[in-house]
């Protein structure tokens, strides 16, 4: 009766500032629920064998499997049978819960308030777990090893690189380390991971310094992923991926500091590429990749850095989003044998539109920039795209918005508003475009006749910006026009 | 064009004639028919009549159909097939879902060992004390309360 009790308890407690008669009804009905459950399980149960227990070690290990990590070290106390069977277990997935992100959840808002967890308990760090339970674990294999360190800082006595090195000694095939801590240093991995020769799978994520020493070797490398990482020097990278003899997928998210200018992509085998440079850095950077064997790449580099394809790839997929600077014309030429292009189409890429004859093009999804007139490059590229069966055009906002409209406009104001149709439209358009906007006010002319019909048409208007203020002639003396410095 | 038929023989004498398709689920019987060719029915000496009979009604569920047009599709969708295979795990009692799973461990259905694997995860043990599994699962508990009280101190990082 553990679990009718704790029910019973966390009832007593949520609903002792509620209606005490509707908490004692609640209480009974689950008590009843809880019960029936019981019964059933027990008929259904039929024989009171236990068949769990008797199964193969393998079998039982493959149930394990399906247990979170965090309770499968628990298992080891049901009886002496399971002692050390959960140290099997070939996968281990331990990751910081974050609180903050629960808590927006109902269930979540409601034990936060019971615990009464602040900011600074708003991540529960999994290491203790994590340590413990990887020095207790003895599989002589370990498939996947997953590690997410959220939260503010390290813990005191966490020393990652031992536990990377021991699952890299125990034949690791997929290998996820994540270090998010706000205030934590940048951490190093041990050598011996930059010549694991079993990892089919690595994943390095934010407070990672990637210092590859020489040789490195990962000769079973398929999928590699660097998001955000810091890299040591400026060669890291290439002494990384020229380590990678059949890497088939890359996936790059960079970041100003990372210590790269020059990013270099030479990966004979490279099949697919995933490229994010968000920010803006404006300095002579660059992205060259030379991979030929490459069929699908997504790149969105908004870097400004120039981007360079050598050795003539022949793509069958690209998302093309690059604002700040623009492909070579080999780059282009490789677009050519595209089926599938995604497109941000901003003033550079009018070129491909132009230059390229997309002959195998099927599926073709522009985005439209609003600072372009895209009707001639649009038409050029249909022109060019014989085959085309699918065309789908993306349009944040209508191109011919003024700038201010939808980055500046606070105030708006009509006087002697007469309500013709051309007047309506007029205050239509500002509504639906003006992002900013925060005091809209109109009067009418003072011998217009049906003022509160028109008064509710302006109020039913759709207002891009939801918090604008709407004032009638009568309150406009509320309406000071005051500009904010 | 006639489809081919297969015919299994379960531990306990009971026959199931099943089109081809819905018997190449199980990665052990094609071994079986090369070891044996000569002869038609193929015995499934660890498999008793009951879980034979669930293991074809699973596997009939998920057999990919090829139509009519030529193309490959299976009969639901992935969805319908979710909401089948947890009806039909629901269904069972626990003595029956063990055989089953070791029925689909023997014939080597990936899928159907996984989805018991799965069911037993998450309804016997997940977000159970150890109790309530013991319970669950009828262990028995041969721990002395000294062992237990010990083993649970040198593991603390376990029970948090």
């Amino acid at each position: 009766f553990q679990r009718a009790e704790m029910w019973r308890q966390l009832l007593i407690v949520t609903c002792s500032t509620y209606n005490a008669a509707s908490a004692i009804w609640l209480l009974r009905e689950t008590s009843r629920h809880i019960a029936k459950k019981r019964a059933l399980r027990y008929w259904k149960g039929g024989s009171s064998e236990d068949r769990i227990s008797a199964l193969p070690d393998d079998l039982l290990v493959h149930i394990l499997t399906f247990v979170p990590t965090k309770k499968v070290g628990a298992t080891m106390l049901l009886s002496k049978r399971w002692r050390t069977t959960w140290t099997m277990v070939p996968q281990l997935d331990y990751r910081d819960i974050d609180y903050g992100a629960i808590r927006k959840s109902f269930v979540g808002g409601l034990i936060a308030r019971l615990f009464g967890k602040s900011d600074e308990q708003r991540y529960r760090s999994i290491w203790p777990l994590l340590d413990g339970s990887l020095q207790a674990h003895k599989a002589p294999v370990l498939e996947k090893l997953t590690i997410v360190l959220l939260g503010p800082r390290c813990p005191v006595d966490a020393d990652m690189g031992k536990w990377i090195a021991n699952a890299v000694e125990r034949k690791v095939r997929e290998l996820v380390f994540r270090l998010s801590w706000s205030a934590g240093p940048t951490t190093g991995l041990p050598k011996s991971l930059y010549t694991c020769d079993t990892l089919y799978t690595l994943c390095l994520r934010d407070k990672i310094l990637v210092d590859v020493p020489s040789p490195a070797c990962l000769p079973s490398l398929q999928r590699l992923y660097l998001y955000s990482v810091v890299y040591k020097d400026e060669d890291s990278h290439v002494r990384l991926l020229s380590s990678c003899p059949i890497l088939k997928a890359l996936y790059v998210r960079r970041h100003r500091q990372d210590n790269v200018t020059k990013f270099n992509i030479k990966v004979p085998s490279l099949e697919c590429l995933l490229y994010d440079f968000l920010e803006f850095v404006g300095h002579d950077g660059s992205l060259v990749i030379d991979s030929p064997a490459l069929k699908r790449v997504l790149i969105r580099d908004y870097s400004g850095d120039s981007c360079l394809i050598e050795n003539k790839p022949r793509f069958d997929k690209a998302t093309i989003h690059v604002a700040n600077s623009y492909p070579n014309s080999k780059f282009i030429k490789s677009l050519s044998s595209l089926m599938h292009l995604e497109l941000l189409l901003v003033t550079p890429a009018v070129v491909c539109c132009n230059a390229i004859n997309f002959s195998k093009l099927i599926d073709c999804r522009i985005q439209l920039q609003n600072d372009l007139d895209w009707l001639e490059p649009l038409m050029l590229l249909l022109h060019n795209s014989p085959n085309l069966k699918l065309l789908f055009i993306h349009q944040d906002q209508p191109s011919s918005v003024p700038k201010c409209l939808s980055a500046h406009l606070e105030i708006f104001e009509w006087k002697q508003y007469g309500g013709r149709s051309e007047e309506k439209q007029v205050v239509e358009y500002i509504f639906a475009n003006s992002k900013c906007l925060k005091k809209a006010g109109i009067s009418m002319k003072s011998k217009l006749r049906g003022k509160k019909k028109m008064m509710k048409e302006l109020e039913s208007m759709p207002r891009v910006s939801i918090s604008s203020q709407l004032l009638f002639s009568t309150q406009l003396g509320s309406l000071t026009i005051k500009m904010a410095n | 064009m006639s489809k081919k038929n297969i015919v299994l023989k379960s531990s306990n004498g009971i026959i199931f004639e099943v089109e081809e398709a819905v018997a190449l689920q199980s990665e052990t019987i094609p071994y079986m028919i090369e070891d044996d060719c000569a002869n038609d029915t193929i015995p499934l000496a660890n498999v008793t009549g009951d879980i034979l009979a669930l293991v074809i009604e699973y596997c009939k569920k998920h057999v990919v159909v090829a139509d009519g047009d030529g193309g490959g599709s299976s009969s639901s969708s992935q969805e319908d097939l979710k909401n089948w295979d947890a009806q039909f795990m629901n269904d069972l009692d626990q003595s029956k879902i063990f055989n089953l799973l070791l029925a689909a461990d023997f014939l080597n259905i990936k899928t159907l060992f996984d989805l018991t694997c799965q069911f037993v995860a998450d309804t016997m043990i997940k977000g159970k004390s150890v109790e309530e599994v013991r319970r669950t699962l009828n262990i028995e508990k041969d721990y002395t309360s000294e062992e237990e009280a010990k083993a649970r101190q040198e593991n603390e990082w376990a029970f948090k």
